[in-house]
């Protein structure tokens, strides 16, 4: 071998054993999933347990968090996190839920698991008090608040009326993103679940959002769909809502519905407020502009009741 | 015996130090955030006086006027931490130089008496001056709102830079963490009126490049209430006989209370126990002791005359009658929100020591109370107001009342507090979104914390300018339900003025 061309190809090697993760243009092509040797539901749907009991008859009627979380993956566990309340009024997505879901990620292999939101009311009130900060931060989980300079302008290819929207970096950045919100009643939109929880990673002034609703709604989140939706209704806030406060309003329902499927995971619920998918004009735009990631009209629903 | 004292100095002022940062969600009440801020004896004085009544909470500044009459102003020089940070500030600026200290230097120590007597008169008349000069106050309000802000902002800018640096991103981030973890835990918040307040507390302290403790000898009304109260001190700094006139300790005195024509002679008041005579007396001389001692009369004059005091007198009834001359103003007066608890605004002025504690620990929760300026007259200066523009009051938040040294602002149990208001939400149909636009828009019913919504939702169909007609949800405000948070006019998108906004309409004092 002569001497430029050892040096050219020790020069390349090293150039891309240092630089090569960094100058990957674009997403790698996700490897191909093996052939299902069945056909997993579109959507999961447990009723009567505990929190944590419920996130588990899920993942198995799934295929299992190894389904979604690869070895070594940052995992970002976006709860909703928004009010200075307690569990037990429902206004923040139920603490043992979240840390179970901590748990099966880094079972599953995740290197890091990431958790934070954009709080309505004061974040070191809202994560104490949530009692999620403290349950997830104990298994094993980073749970951090927003940090205003870490948003990152990104362009909707999609937007109709919002062309760009900032979003949190961290969220941006991480390899899998679980959305595990509470449903709850919301004066504007009727209802906040899946698809209205990912408001906590937008940045900017949230309040402009709430005109044209259900346009600027889809706008951005076309962008940041998650990869797995569980929507915790063990306790479902029936009126008052985002933020709530009055017991009466909280109706304890034991329920949990998972689906890879943002637009499915939110429709699985609306029974349980006795409401319907035409009433939500923002699940609507949602259909129209084609986000469910299974056939709508062919729902494979999985049904269970624990005893 | 120096060390002593610096030791006990270096405790109290950490300690107030510490305090002052422990005050904040997660709220711990034990030690109460407020104790070492009770220690004013002025507070004491002057509530009493005005109220007529013993306020035994402030029991820490009562202890202090109760030992001064046998220890001398014992409080100015271990304990005062504005007296312990002149020291440091003294010390930066000339180490040890006696030529900045007692006897060489200008002072007016009787200023100070009639700057108290003064201050008296005014409070009579409901002019609280009093509280811009209390030490303990003055130096938290300058923490609150100088230090603190400006120092978390300088340290955070300078991790910033850090972070640029290749290799020390780490670094930086570990510092910032360690930074919200103890010492700022929220985003930064810039008080209102900062800029005069600074001077002005910056002032005080550039008094120590006059002398050493000049503030203390010359103006601060705690050094006069103490040295009258210490005029007959039974503890008195005694010189025996084998002094041998070397002038060393009226030198160094730093509050020149030793006169260099009689070193045997101390002046009680001004005399702050501080022991620097007893280290720079001779060494195998030793003439200076402190012990009880039958009171003896003073060998200085107490203060000036009565003309001085007469025209001190007059001069604190100008300033009490000339606030009340301040435009009325009372578009302003509406907009001017005090915290939950807060005692009928005469007694919350003749009360607060505006030492700002509630801003500081607002700042960790709502973020809506500020210093208030000179837009509401002298009366109201450096008192808090809530600006629902930067902030809002937390539904779940007490601690105002909490941390109130002198329960200016009243201590609610929190389900009171939820339930009282500050004042009344108005929407401003000009420019909120769904009257002036005919869209939806309700950010402020989604935040209203109240259990069932003090903003309530009204559907109807209207008519379209354009024509056609469109379904449109119109928030509007239930008066017997609102107890004026602000969250409404904060969260409103609204950039400017908010279509929704509170007056201090409703508001419950008492």
């Amino acid at each position: 071998m002569k001497r430029r061309d050892f040096l050219k190809t020790a020069g390349l090697t090293l150039a891309a054993a240092a630089l090569g993760d960094r100058i990957v243009l674009g997403e790698p092509a996700p490897s191909q999933p093996p052939p299902a040797p069945v056909a997993w539901p579109d959507v999961v749907r447990i009723e009567n347990g505990e929190p944590a009991a419920l996130l588990r008859a899920a993942l198995q009627k799934m295929g299992g968090m190894g389904r979604f979380i690869s070895r070594g993956d940052v995992v970002v566990i976006k709860p909703n996190i928004g009010w200075d309340r307690p569990p037990e009024l429902a206004a923040n997505t139920n603490p043992e839920l979240v840390a179970e879901l901590v748990k099966e990620c880094l079972q599953a292999g995740a290197k890091r698991v990431k958790i934070f939101d954009r709080t309505c009311n004061n974040p070191l009130r809202c994560y104490a008090n949530s009692g999620i900060e403290a349950a997830a931060a104990a298994v094993g989980a980073e749970v951090s608040h927003i940090d205003e300079s870490r948003f990152k302008e990104i362009s909707l290819k999609s937007g109709e009326v919002l062309k760009t929207w900032p979003i949190y970096q961290d969220y941006l950045e991480a390899d899998k993103i679980i959305n595990v919100p509470i449903a709850k009643h919301h004066g504007l939109s009727r209802l906040t679940l899946g698809l209205k929880n990912l408001m906590g990673v937008m940045g900017g002034s949230r309040g402009q959002l709430h005109n044209n609703f259900q346009k600027k709604l889809i706008d951005v989140v076309s962008e940041i769909l998650p990869t797995l939706t569980v929507i915790d209704a063990y306790r479902i806030l029936t009126d008052n809502g985002p933020s709530g406060g009055y017991p009466a309003d909280v109706k304890l329902t034991r329920t949990l519905v998972m689906s890879p499927c943002p637009v499915a995971a939110d429709m699985a619920v609306l029974d349980l407020f006795e409401v319907q998918a035409e009433s939500l004009p923002y699940l609507q735009e949602a259909i129209a502009r084609k986000l469910n990631r299974v056939d709508l009209a062919a729902l494979k629903v999985d049904k269970t009741v624990l005893n | 015996m120096i060390w002593l004292r610096r030791t006990v100095q270096g405790t109290c002022l950490l300690g107030f130090v510490l305090l002052f940062l422990r005050a904040r969600f997660p709220f711990h009440p034990d030690p109460a955030p407020d104790l070492l801020l009770r220690a004013s004896p002025l507070a004491p004085l002057f509530v009493g006086w005005v109220e007529r009544a013993i306020p035994w909470n402030l029991w820490p500044g009562l202890l202090v006027l109760a030992m001064t009459p046998w220890l001398g102003r014992f409080f100015c020089g271990w304990f005062c931490p504005l007296g312990s940070l002149l020291d440091l500030v003294g010390r930066w600026l000339a180490p040890s130089s006696p030529e900045r200290t007692g006897s060489q230097t200008p002072a007016w120590p009787r200023a100070k008496y009639l700057l108290l007597w003064a201050m008296v008169v005014a409070a009579t008349g409901g002019l609280a001056l009093w509280t811009w000069f209390d030490p303990l106050g003055l130096l938290n309000r300058g923490m609150a709102v100088v230090l603190y802000p400006i120092g978390t902002w300088l340290v955070l800018g300078l991790l910033g830079l850090l972070a640029l640096v290749p290799g020390a991103e780490g670094l930086a981030a570990a510092g910032r963490a360690w930074i919200k973890r103890w010492i700022m835990p929220e985003p930064q918040a810039l008080p209102a009126f900062l800029w005069p307040t600074l001077i002005f507390f910056l002032g005080v302290l550039t008094t120590e490049w006059v002398a050493r403790r000049w503030w203390c000898r010359s103006l601060c009304p705690v050094g006069a209430l103490l040295g009258l109260c210490a005029r007959f001190r039974v503890w008195p700094r005694q010189v025996d006989q084998t002094c041998v006139q070397c002038r060393q300790c009226a030198r160094r005195c730093p509050m020149g209370a030793i006169p260099p024509d009689d070193v045997t002679a101390t002046s009680p008041l001004e005399c702050t126990v501080c022991l620097e005579c007893l280290d720079h007396c001779p060494v195998g001389i030793r003439a200076i002791s402190f012990g009880p001692a039958r009171p003896t009369g003073h060998p200085l004059p107490v203060a000036a005359g009565r003309r001085s005091f007469l025209q001190a007198a007059g001069l604190g009834l100008l300033a009490a009658a000339g606030h009340r001359l301040a435009h009325p103003d009372p578009e302003g007066r509406a907009r001017l929100l005090r915290p939950p608890g807060a005692r009928p605004e005469p007694a919350f002025l003749d009360r607060c020591i505006r030492c700002l504690a509630c801003v500081r620990v607002c700042a960790s929760n709502g973020a809506c109370l500020h210093p208030t300026g000179l837009e509401f007259g002298p009366a109201a200066l450096w008192t808090p107001r809530a600006i629902m523009k930067t902030g809002y009051c937390e539904y779940n938040c007490n601690l105002c009342g909490e941390v109130c040294p002198t329960g200016a602002i009243r201590r609610l149990p929190l389900p009171e507090k939820q339930k009282r208001p500050m004042g009344l939400a108005y929407f401003n149909k000009n420019l909120c979104i769904p009257y002036a636009r005919f869209t939806d828009c309700l950010v402020c019913e989604e935040h209203c914390p109240l259990p069932a919504k003090a903003i309530q939702i009204h559907e109807r169909e209207v008519e379209l300018p354009g024509g056609g007609q469109t379904i449109v949800k119109f928030p509007y405000v239930v008066r017997e339900r609102c107890i004026g948070c602000g969250i409404c006019e904060h969260k409103c998108p609204l950039p400017g003025s908010p279509g929704v906004y509170v007056v201090a309409e409703n508001e419950q004092r008492a």
